[in-house]
């Protein structure tokens, strides 16, 4: 990034100072757009969402890899559900939370839906061991097709 | 993060899962919304593709109204739109989407990541340019017609251009902010997103060519942005940046645009070189010889490409020393183009060679792009240039550079990697035919047009001496040859992909005998999400643990 910008603001500033300045700021906006783009993708790297299941208790943990969590957050287990709702939009994605009594986190904001879907079947069996999700099976063949 | 009961825990940004079931949405919306790195890579592939089509038909019309001196089919006007939007079509919309295309498809699943680092930008960047084009396109319509003062829009020619020019910016615009989009998602990914024991010298030279390339279009897509924007405060806000009645000054115009547009010639070639270098050691057999030396010779090209920009304009009258020092270190590029040359040669030397269509391709890149290397030499020594100036002989050259360079290395890419995405293998015979016709009609086109600039035709004219007239001739059967065979291509792709002709999805993982690298460690269809568990990578650039394909497996 430093070779790029020295590179990039060399020429543009060699060229602003013989008078033909709009290149510089063309310039800078696209080191700041490299920039910014290197630094959302470091970030969302790094970006982590832990949630352990205790015996009475589910703990949830944001924060970034290798600086500890930034925020925590205790749940009650028995009194947690798991809701995938809608986004407010048509084409939206979906929404995963975690709502526990007037308390409700989201999760999982930078996966797909059906990741989302997954995570969240998985969640349930293991907030309510009880709970499975249904097993899917082929469709059973019409009886009517054979006669 | 600590946390012990590890088999309870749910990773919901690491997240590790067996089932890829979830595959793309239906209909026109999948293709509208999709951020997949294919599918945007297929929609890359295909506009560029129509853009090859529209602007090949382009230079039908410019071949049809050269095949006789006199005027016949076009007045002069609308051939000079014509030489000028084919131009712009060819590069900006056929050769620099198709490499970024191939880069979608194929530097993740090269590198090991699941996606680009930014998907949602990666789709904003390919759904400007079907807006940008037809704009553009569409000034043929306007009063005036299209931009017709060349692709290098000099002024101040260029700025007696009608109501198209400040759609022709706007376009310019739009091409460029779509160009630098894919560029900062290529090094971004690259830089942030490599599996782990994907060091960079383990990476292959397809990546290490996006990568440079990526940098080359970040380091010099502001230059073009600033001219243009230049050209158009001149036209109608009353600046005088190159107005030499206001005190500004033309020819730095030129120097201006060269700044970006020597780059730009390294930007359409260097990704050949990255696909030419995967093609060659699949079908010798043997690993790539000089690997190192082949980055370094990369990365001295792109660094010269900064210092040469004025071989383009040696008779607009700059000083002796300026003449002998572009024309040096113009000269020093063929050293790192000789290091690569030397390369595939050394690769191919003793190997067990194949000549499966992609092989044919990259052998006829090697000794075709080295004939437009050694036109170009010529025209990098002053005084010759002097004689060569704006003649067909330059037309020869750069179309050897960028035909049987830039083209034959996608088509090279295509055939090489469609049973990856298609899981079908392409017509073999078909491609051999594709091959040879275009083999032998695009040095049918091109060749004679040397001798047309020895002679003395000048470049962008739709009428000419009656001396010229037989080796126009030949150049224009020629390239209504080469248009045609394309058709062959067309068949075998849409084959592939369709499934015409009972081609089924017999492709295995590997595909190629010889193929090695990440990328032919996933099955054949390539599933929708590939890597989404970062593989281990060993030494051999291989995944450590196994095959992934087993991974994949439903």
């Amino acid at each position: 990034m430093g070779l790029l910008g020295t590179i990039s603001l060399a020429i543009g500033g060699f060229f602003a100072l013989e008078g033909f300045w709009p290149i510089l700021p063309f310039a800078g906006l696209e080191l700041a757009a490299v920039g910014l783009a290197l630094a959302h993708s470091l970030r969302r790297n790094a970006y982590r969402e832990v949630v352990s299941f205790e015996a009475a208790t589910i703990a949830i943990a944001f924060g970034m890899a290798g600086r500890g969590a930034a925020a925590k957050l205790t749940l009650s287990r028995v009194g947690t559900r798991v809701v995938v709702e809608a986004g407010p939009y048509r084409n939206s994605p979906t929404r995963l939370c975690l709502s526990c009594g007037g308390q409700s986190v989201e999760l999982g904001h930078c996966l797909t839906d059906a990741e989302r879907e997954r995570i969240a079947v998985r969640m349930r069996e293991l907030i309510h061991p009880g709970w499975r999700a249904p097993v899917r099976q082929a469709a059973p063949v019409e009886s009517w097709l054979q006669n | 993060m600590a946390h012990e009961h590890a088999h309870d825990d749910a990773h919901t940004h690491d997240h590790g899962h067996d089932d890829h079931a979830h595959g793309p949405d239906k209909g026109i919306m999948r293709w509208i919304k999709t951020t997949n790195h294919k599918d945007l890579g297929t929609l890359y592939l295909f506009f560029s593709f129509t853009m090859f089509f529209i602007g090949g038909l382009m230079s039908l019309v410019i071949r049809a109204e050269l095949f006789q001196p006199g005027l016949q089919f076009v007045d002069p006007e609308l051939f000079n739109q014509f030489t000028t939007m084919h131009a712009l079509v060819m590069i900006f919309g056929g050769v620099m989407p198709g490499f970024v295309g191939l880069a979608n498809w194929m530097v993740p699943m090269m590198i090991g990541c699941s996606d680009l680092a930014l998907p949602r930008v990666n789709n904003w960047g390919f759904w400007l340019l079907p807006f940008a084009f037809t704009m553009l396109l569409s000034t043929f319509f306007l009063p005036g017609g299209a931009p017709a003062g060349g692709w290098t829009i000099y002024p101040p020619l260029v700025l007696q251009t009608g109501n198209s020019f400040p759609i022709l910016i706007f376009a310019i615009h739009m091409m460029g902010i779509s160009s630098i989009t894919g560029a900062i998602n290529v090094v971004v990914t690259i830089l942030n997103m490599r599996a782990p024991g994907m060091t960079l010298l383990k990476m292959p030279l397809f990546v290490w060519t996006w990568l440079i390339t990526a940098y080359l279009l970040i380091a010099v897509m502001p230059v073009l942005a600033g001219a243009v924007t230049m050209l158009l405060t001149d036209k109608y806000f009353g600046t005088s940046f190159f107005n030499a009645a206001g005190g500004g000054d033309p020819v730095m115009f030129e120097h201006i645009f060269w700044f970006f547009g020597h780059p730009e010639v390294y930007i359409m070639i260097l990704p050949a070189f990255g696909i030419v270098s995967s093609i060659i050691p699949t079908f010798a057999r043997k690993p790539l010889f000089g690997y190192a030396s082949m980055v370094y010779a990369v990365a001295s090209i792109a660094f010269l490409s900064f210092i040469v920009w004025a071989h383009h304009m040696f008779t607009v009258g700059i000083p002796l020393a300026g003449e002998l020092f572009f024309m040096f270190s113009t000269m020093l590029i063929a050293v790192p183009t000789g290091v690569k040359v030397f390369n595939w040669i050394a690769t191919m030397w003793r190997g067990s060679l194949t000549y499966e269509t992609p092989m044919l391709f990259a052998i006829a890149f090697v000794f075709l792009f080295s004939i437009g290397g050694f036109s170009g030499l010529s025209l990098a020594l002053a005084p010759v240039d002097f004689q060569y100036h704006n003649t067909y002989f330059v037309v020869a050259h750069f179309h050897y550079v960028l035909v049987p360079g830039a083209v034959f290395s996608i088509i090279a890419a295509i055939y090489y990697w469609i049973p990856k995405w298609t899981g079908r293998m392409y017509n073999e015979t078909a491609g051999k035919w594709h091959f040879w016709l275009s083999a032998i009609f695009i040095n049918v086109t091109f060749f004679p047009q040397h001798f047309l600039g020895l002679a003395g035709m000048p470049r962008r004219i739709p009428d000419y001496a009656v001396q010229f007239t037989d080796f126009n001739m030949v150049s224009t059967v020629g390239a209504f040859g080469f248009f045609i065979a394309q058709f062959i291509f067309i068949g075998n792709v849409l084959a592939c992909c369709y499934g015409w002709f009972g081609r089924t999805r017999n492709a295995t993982a590997q595909v190629w005998e010889g193929a090695t690298g990440l990328e032919w460690s996933v099955p054949s269809p390539a599933p929708y999400h590939t890597f989404e568990d970062p593989p281990l990578v060993g030494d051999d650039g291989m995944p450590v643990h196994g095959n992934a394909a087993a991974a994949h497996a439903h």
